[in-house]
């Protein structure tokens, strides 16, 4: 839940990259840290196991700058996508302002991406109803050369009226545009006019 | 079930006393107050170099890994947790059920020193939150999420503990102290920063 701090004026947001293992979510965030002027970024913390795939979790701060009298920032987190981080994935979505669900376009995936579309659903992760936070579909690994159909993933999915993003996260693509439309989802719930 | 609520001015002062005093009866370096969600809401002492927003972020993660573990061993919930380190050290302990107070101390205290005049500030903070949260009408904590959570749908992976609905996160500042040109402005802000990328 956006969060304003009432003497420094600042706004901040909670974006969180979920999806399944392997999909390119801390990707999103190392092409988004190697594209957006320094000035405006944070580090990235990494919490990452021996294999270098998540443990914990990916964080990275996106500073907007002062808007409209407030310093607004973004903080954007990755959750871990093996089965087995079930526990961390649902402490990290908590007080998600917004969703960017990562989709694997790999046919062998289009399961995986329905389990962990599902599990956003489930008790104990991302409210129902008017709470619910926005989310934001970004089908990744588009250059795959037998890459499963957007309509596939979008019935399987079966999300209504999400905004899509085709992207190929590794080369950047889609990844800007699946993180601007999570933000204005974000700052529409937070404040009409956005 | 309201979900934000606003910390008004007066009780952000009546805070700010409480952890300026916990400072200084510490001899500690800064206090925070981070909410469960990985936001700063709060600091007090000098000036940090180390990023506050990635200190938030991984104060809350910390405790909520501590609370998962605690629930495996078959508890309730983890009260609080303490980094041990050659030259600075941190305690934390939970507010409220919703907030994470954390005191960064350095050779000038000791761990006991700090956890005992924590628990005293706690002892003020937590009614003060409390008596906020049942003002506004924000959703009670732990105590009551616990007893009310409904089962976990099936997963493939290790579903570990029953997982538990969590209370929602601290939201400080409601949606109507925004400047009406906030939302517009913020959006232009994204599109100038974000638009744009190269094919």
């Amino acid at each position: 839940m956006a969060f304003i701090h009432p003497t420094a004026r600042e706004v901040h947001f909670k974006i969180v990259y979920a999806g399944p293992s392997r999909g390119g979510k801390t990707t999103n965030l190392l092409r988004l840290h190697e594209r957006l002027p320094a000035e405006k970024r944070g580090p990235i913390l990494s919490l990452a196991g021996a294999d270098e795939r998540t443990l914990f979790f990916d964080f990275m701060a996106l500073h907007l700058g002062e808007v409209g009298g407030l310093n607004t920032r973004f903080h954007l987190y990755t959750v871990p996508g093996q089965a087995e981080h079930r526990l961390s994935r649902r402490a990290v979505l908590r007080g998600a302002d917004a969703v960017v669900f990562v989709a694997d376009s790999d046919p062998p995936r289009l399961e995986e991406n329905v389990w962990a579309w599902r599990e956003l659903d489930e008790p104990g992760f991302l409210p129902a109803g008017p709470e619910a936070p926005p989310r934001v579909v970004q089908m990744n690994k588009r250059d795959l050369g037998e890459a499963l159909s957007v309509h596939l993933i979008r019935a399987r999915l079966g999300f209504p009226a999400v905004p899509e993003v085709e992207a190929v996260a590794v080369e950047g693509r889609g990844v800007q545009e699946a993180l601007r439309l999570a933000c204005r989802a974000a700052l529409a719930r937070f404040a009409p006019g956005a | 079930m309201k979900d934000q609520w606003s910390l008004l001015e007066n009780d952000f002062r009546t805070v700010e006393r409480i952890l300026l005093e916990l400072l200084e009866r510490t001899q500690a370096m800064a206090a925070h107050l981070v909410d469960r969600g990985g936001g700063i809401v709060m600091t007090v002492g000098p000036d940090v170099e180390y990023d506050l927003h990635s200190f938030a972020s991984l104060a809350a993660a910390d405790l909520a890994a501590n609370d998962e573990l605690m629930r495996l061993f078959g508890g309730k919930q983890v009260d609080g947790v303490a980094c041990l380190g050659t030259y600075r050290s941190m305690a934390s302990s939970l507010v409220a059920d919703r907030l994470v107070l954390c005191v960064v101390f350095d050779r000038h205290s000791t761990l006991g020193l700090v956890r005992h005049r924590m628990r005293r500030a706690i002892e003020k903070l937590d009614p003060l939150f409390r008596g906020l949260f049942a003002k506004l009408g924000v959703a009670e904590g732990p105590a009551t999420w616990a007893a009310g959570a409904p089962a976990a749908a099936e997963s493939p992976g290790p579903a570990g503990p029953e997982p538990l609905p969590l209370p929602e996160p601290l939201v400080v500042g409601a949606p109507a102290g925004v400047p009406a040109q906030f939302g517009a402005a913020a959006a232009a802000a994204l599109d100038d920063l974000l638009g744009g990328e190269p094919n």
